[in-house]
């Protein structure tokens, strides 16, 4: 048998070595979500690699950073159901993300280091919480969804705003918790008492929400965009309201009545009984 | 016997009463179908995740999610076809939806602006959304207030409650009853009015002063000694919990205060107060227990022997309200109270269980906006007094049982008005033939609502 000489296998061993070292690179680090819109440009970091484009479809992993600049905003789908739109001039970091649907003790936690960022919940919040952190507060997120954002529009510092369940913030000094959507506040110092949430003005709220959506002429990256006949096509249903309150009060109301009513019909006839036994009854 | 013949035997009341609540509670467990639900769920999830334009899996996973009360998860998706095209009015409009039902009316309302702003939105979605838009609105006033007004017709098989036996027990003797006075069925005209204001406070208007008041007068065609005047009002604080870290929790101090009149007479009144707590257990249930202390005064004037007197009753309640999808939930209910008057005779106790469904479904034209609801429902009560009434019977201290079993239908034509429905049978066995009697009802009519 021949053995191959050196100098024919040590490129070889070379490049296998290589090849096998960049996936397991690759495997460790974990998959949390993927990018489902984005609009550029967005960048992506994860940990110890350099900055990529993100790309529709895209796996967002464990510690990355995700920035967009002045025309950039994204959408990041987590595999717990929560989705983070990102927007325009902003840094965010997705510091943690502990996820097993069949055990207790997930946790997600987000850095938002500059601009605005919308997060509707999903399964970790709903269970155990999600964190947010800012420079001025630590955001807990209990069930739902919360806009978080500097930019103006008449805070100056970071608004943070309660959109569905129960926002609790804290910072050096005090703790604050937000229980009714549509309440916010507006937090410049972290060394200082939260100031009381107001209920936000809705001009104010829609600047904060359409940084973190698509602006005009930006597509989130597809070119086959939806069309609104789509959603009677795929069966969404108009849905209808509920009746306010409790439709068949009315039958209790009655029954009520009929009670007494009934007691006092009762009394009559035992009434007109006693009556007769006093004298002749003729039926 | 007058009336319906059907009865449910004592010995198997108690077993078809636990069987429905077995039924409710097995309902309230995870079944393969929603099981399967969530798989699927799960999977249009990663379809998405593997290719996030892949829209049919997209409204999938959005109806998927609606149906398993997921909203967020279907926000979250919706909001991402926004990010593809901000021109789609539907998806803004469920979007609106949604939020709605998550009691975030301020995003509610925004949404709901953009669609009516839509140029040339579709006739059939701006109706949906005016529906939506003064419901929003009230809901975002710090001051609310709701009033439902119903009248209509009633029959009834037993007006007069007449006992099956056509005999009365009268100082331990029993006797014909007379039947030369008026008695059996009569048909009745019926109004009521429900009036209902929230008033919001605290920081973040995460507290309530709740006012009810409730109103109900009938006319009797036949037996007008039997009418009916009835009013009763609540009012008192509910403090939510939130804060507490107790999100959808409140408690409730509340006074209470009623009068009723029969045939223009006044045989009662009460004055009192209670608590009630309202606790959700997860997202689908809600628990709402309660006690309530009232002194009543009865008006016996009119009467040689009356089965009340003044009393003060205490009464503590369990309501459990169930819901198990946006269309169907059971609300249960189980009560007990203790009247104490200075009659032993008079002094009783009392209990109560109610199981009652709520079927929504959509209504048969999609120019209406409002879902009609079907409730079939059934109760058990009973009350035992202390001691015999020696003017009824000497020997025997009277205790009653109850059933009832009935239907109602809500049918809303549009915001503002509809019609209502119901039929239902109630026999009463009693340990003395007086008590004892068999009465089903229908009634119909129409509503309004503002």
């Amino acid at each position: 048998m021949n053995m191959p000489s050196t100098s024919k296998i040590l490129p070889v061993l070379i490049g296998a070595l290589l090849t096998s070292v960049a996936p397991a690179s690759l495997a460790t680090a974990q998959t949390v979500g993927t990018v489902t819109a984005v609009n550029q440009t967005a960048h992506g970091t994860p940990p110890g690699g350099g900055a990529r484009v993100l790309t529709l479809g895209q796996d967002v992993v464990f510690k990355e950073t995700i920035q967009t600049n002045a025309e950039g905003s994204t959408q990041v789908a987590f595999t717990d159901r929560s989705t983070l739109n990102v927007g325009r001039n902003s840094s965010v970091i997705i510091d943690e993300f502990v996820f097993d649907p069949g055990s207790g003790g997930n946790s997600m936690s987000l850095t938002l280091t500059k601009g605005v960022l919308r997060f509707v919940g999903g399964q970790i919040s709903h269970i155990d919480g999600a964190t947010i952190k800012t420079p001025v507060a630590t955001i807990g997120v209990r069930g739902g969804s919360t806009t978080v954002g500097s930019g103006g529009g008449g805070c100056a510092g970071l608004l943070i705003v309660n959109n569905v369940g129960t926002l609790t913030l804290k910072n050096n000094v005090d703790t604050l918790k937000i229980t009714q959507p549509g309440y916010g506040v507006c937090v410049t110092d972290p060394n200082a008492p939260f100031p009381p949430p107001f209920l936000v003005p809705d001009d104010l709220l829609q600047a904060y929400m359409d940084n973190a959506d698509s602006g005009d002429g930006q597509h989130g990256g597809v070119n086959d965009l939806p069309l609104d006949d789509l959603a009677d096509r795929f069966g969404l249903e108009f849905p209808t309201l509920d009746p306010d309150g409790n439709p068949f009060d009315f039958i209790t109301i009655i029954q009520g009545g009929n009670g007494p009513a009934q007691e006092q019909s009762q009394g009559d006839q035992q009434q007109e009984e006693e009556l007769c036994e006093g004298g002749p009854c003729y039926y | 016997m007058r009336g319906c013949d059907v009865r449910f035997p004592k010995r198997i009341s108690f077993r078809v009463l636990f069987a429905c609540l077995g039924t409710a509670v097995l309902f309230g467990l995870p079944t393969g179908a929603q099981a399967a639900t969530k798989a699927e769920q799960e999977a249009l999830l990663q379809r998405i995740l593997a290719s996030p334009a892949d829209y049919e899996a997209v409204y999938t996973y959005v109806k998927v999610s609606i149906a398993l009360r997921d909203y967020e998860a279907a926000i979250g998706a919706l909001e991402r076809l926004l990010f593809f095209n901000q021109d789609l009015p539907r998806v803004k409009f469920q979007i609106g939806t949604l939020y709605y039902r998550l009691q975030s009316y301020h995003l509610a309302q925004r949404y709901f602006r953009e669609v009516l702003a839509t140029p040339g939105l579709d006739p059939v979605i701006r109706t949906r959304v005016e529906a939506y838009m003064p419901l929003v609105e009230k809901q975002l006033s710090p001051v609310r207030t709701w009033v439902y007004l119903t009248t209509g017709l009633r029959y009834q098989s037993n007006a007069s409650a007449t006992p099956d036996s056509d005999m009365i027990m009268s100082f331990g003797f029993l006797g014909p009853i007379d039947l030369s006075q008026p008695h059996g069925a009569d048909w009745n005209a019926y109004q009521i009015g429900q009036f209902a204001n929230d008033i919001a406070f605290g920081s973040q208007r995460q507290h309530k002063l709740e006012t009810r008041v409730s109103g109900y007068l009938t006319e009797q065609f036949r037996l007008s000694s039997l009418n009916v005047a009835m009013a009763n009002m609540t009012i008192g604080p509910r403090f939510s919990l939130a804060a507490h870290g107790w999100e959808g929790a409140s408690i409730k101090p509340y006074a209470i205060a009623s009068a009723t009149a029969i045939g223009g007479k006044a045989p009662s009144t009460t004055a009192g107060g209670g608590i009630e707590l309202s606790a959700p257990l997860g997202m689908n249930v809600m628990v709402t227990p309660s006690v309530e202390w009232v002194q009543a005064w009865y008006d016996t004037s009119s009467l040689l022997t009356p089965s009340y007197g003044d009393s003060n009753v205490l009464k503590a309640a369990l309501r459990t309200a169930i819901k198990f999808s946006d269309n169907f939930q059971v609300n249960l209910k189980g009560s007990y109270r203790r009247g104490v008057a200075d009659q032993p005779f008079e002094s009783y106790d009392g209990y109560a269980a109610e199981v009652a469904f709520a079927l929504r479904f959509a209504p048969p034209s999609d120019s209406m906006t409002h879902k009609w609801t079907l409730g079939p429902f059934a109760r058990f009560s009973s009350i035992a007094f202390d001691a015999p009434n020696a003017a009824v019977d000497p020997s025997t201290a009277r205790k009653d049982t109850t059933w009832a079993v009935g239907i109602g239908l809500d049918a809303p034509i549009n915001a503002h008005f509809g019609l209502n429905a119901a039929f239902t049978y109630e026999s009463t066995n009693s340990n003395i033939p007086n008590y004892s009697f068999d009465n089903w009802s229908v009634m119909f009519g129409p509503t309004a609502r503002f």
